[in-house]
């Protein structure tokens, strides 16, 4: 798989706070890619710099095979749908003025704007005021303002912000509908939950630095779930000096690899400490994240 | 991207802005017509000069400043700074788009003031003589010398997100264009400055400021040179400013 977006040693800086810091970013051709992290984390100067709206610090930015400049730039942004922070629009416009603005700016025919309006279902709202739409409408321009001019990456920053649950659902539906017709969508969010059900890769950043880059499997191997003693008698078990909270009917330690496991388990037979069970705790991706976060990552 | 432009106009105050401030000036230089029968005996020579005194001097170019802020305020709300920078294809497109899109309700203006004029002066004030048609050419060329404060105007309210900060700004410059009008030593300065040429191209051929010139080649194209001139200057300062400051 090409990448669409590549990055190298992206960092940015304002006065003294390093929002971004050093990302090696690679999103591949034809995925959707969850863009994870939580707030404050540098998400959205991301987004920023690779649509070239803020200039990064250092570092390089290649999209479709070619670095980020001016030039480029001017070449490459028509095939880049985006939505960043916050839905745009005009309030005292109509839905469809502000598609004919986004129409007229980039030359697109009636067509495309038709059809990216029925695709976020909008169309019977396109002419009320925009002033007077819901979030959740706003929202839906913003996706179809970005989707009109049938761009091959689409770069969302939080889309799903503000909708209900169903119109998250179909948001969800239309970004992998769109990456299986080979557009690449790079999509942000703080919840894991959310992104977690339809990105093929996932990129998780903290504190500006990317803590993990790949696909949902490579996350569950590299977090090692923690591990469940089912004790009658725990404080027998934490008397030996093991790292561990109790839990209800046993302790739970955590970080353990497999060796370490076989350690502690001598050391309760030993030391006569009755076992019933040892397991690993099913964890979810949420847990695997905020673990990362806390952590620092793996990389 | 100019049509993009013109769909923003809609709804938008500008047009109302445009109404009232020529209606302000007719009615202003009606009334003191009508108070001053004895001293402005002059007919349409004395009412147009009236007319044009304090808007050239005044409403005018404050008009231009009200206009320029009002049509840049819609992309300082929320993330619409956004799709403009992502849907601009060249800074220099949306520099001239929005110099042209501010110049639209700036020659309504000057429509709404010939016609208020010729209005008033026929069925209000029954002045005798010859309707004075050189005042429209007047009006339009006062939309040229126009052009270095739209240009200015428009770079400043771009820079600045406060609505009122470009518009007190404006009126500095309104402040000394009069001094320039008044003071022989700060004669010179009316010749670069936006709203000083506004004055000087809006009183060609009055009879209110003294050496105001006449409406003549020699009078009027230095002025429109010079605003051309400056409109030029200004554009390619607003598309640094754009590279350099929004696009940073
Ligand atoms: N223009 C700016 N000037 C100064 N600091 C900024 C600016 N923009 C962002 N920051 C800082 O950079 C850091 C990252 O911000 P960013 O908006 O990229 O985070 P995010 O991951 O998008 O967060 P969220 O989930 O809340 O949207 C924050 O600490 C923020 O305060
Ligand atoms: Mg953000």
């Amino acid at each position: 798989m090409s990448a669409v977006i590549t990055t190298r040693g992206l960092t940015k800086t304002f006065k003294s706070h390093t929002a971004v810091d050093s990302l090696d970013l690679r999103v591949p051709q034809g995925v959707v890619y969850g863009f994870l992290g939580p707030n404050g984390s540098g998400k959205s100067t991301t987004m920023k710099m690779l649509l070239g709206l803020t200039r990064p610090t250092r570092g390089e930015i290649e999209v479709f095979g070619e670095p980020l400049t001016p030039q480029s730039r001017t070449r490459l942004l028509p095939s880049i749908g985006s939505m960043i922070e916050a839905p745009p629009g005009y309030g005292h416009l109509t839905g469809a003025e502000n598609m004919r603005i986004v129409a007229d700016m980039l030359d697109l025919s009636s067509h495309q704007v038709d059809r990216a309006l029925a695709t976020v279902r909008l169309t019977e709202h396109k002419d009320k005021l925009v002033r007077n739409y819901s979030l959740g409408m706003k929202q839906r321009l913003g996706i179809a303002m970005a989707l009109a001019r049938d761009p091959s990456l689409l770069i969302l920053d939080e889309p799903t912000n503000g909708l209900d649950p169903a119109g998250i659902e179909e948001i969800r539906t239309l970004l992998v509908q769109l990456a299986g017709q080979g557009i690449t969508v790079m999509v942000s969010s703080h919840l894991l939950d959310e992104i977690d059900k339809m990105a093929d890769v996932l990129g998780i950043l903290s504190a500006g630095r990317m803590i993990f880059q790949g696909t949902r499997d490579d996350l569950f191997q590299h977090s090692i779930p923690d591990l469940l003693i089912e004790t009658p008698d725990p404080a027998a078990a934490l008397a030996l000096g093991i790292t561990a909270t109790p839990v209800t009917g046993g302790i739970r330690i955590s970080g353990t690899d497999k060796d370490q496991t076989a350690e502690i388990v001598r050391r309760l037979a030993v030391a006569g400490v009755p076992i019933h069970e040892v397991r690993r705790i099913q964890q979810s991706l949420e847990d695997v994240f905020m673990d990362l976060t806390g952590r620092g990552g793996l990389l | 991207m100019f049509r993009a432009e013109l769909i923003k106009l809609k709804r938008s105050s500008t047009w109302l802005i445009a109404l009232i401030l020529p209606l302000l000036a007719v009615t202003t230089g009606t009334v003191n017509l009508a108070n001053n029968t004895d001293m402005l005996d002059a007919g349409w020579a004395s009412f147009t000069s009236q007319v044009v005194l304090f808007y050239g001097l005044l409403f005018y170019s404050m008009g231009i400043g009200l206009l320029a802020t009002t049509v840049w305020r819609m992309e300082h709300r929320g993330t619409n700074w956004n799709l403009l920078l992502t849907t601009t294809r060249q800074p220099v497109r949306l520099v001239l788009a929005k110099i042209a899109v501010i110049a639209v309700p700036v020659a309504f203006m000057q429509a709404v003031l010939v016609v208020a004029t010729l209005i008033s002066g026929v069925f209000v004030l029954h002045l005798d003589g010859a309707i004075p048609w050189q005042f429209a050419l007047v009006g339009a060329l006062a939309v040229i010398a126009a052009l270095p404060l739209v240009a200015i105007q428009s770079l400043l309210s771009m820079l600045l997100r406060s609505f009122a900060a470009p518009v007190a700004i404006c009126l500095v410059g309104c402040v000394i264009g009069v001094a320039t009008v008044t003071s022989i030593a700060l004669r010179p300065l009316s010749y670069v400055l936006p709203q000083a040429i506004n004055t000087r191209a809006l009183n060609l051929g009055s009879t209110a400021i003294a050496e105001s010139g006449g409406l003549t080649v020699p009078d009027a194209l230095p002025i429109l040179l010079t605003a051309v001139a400056l409109a030029t200057i200004f554009t390619i300062a607003s598309v640094a400013a754009l590279r350099g400051i929004k696009l940073r």
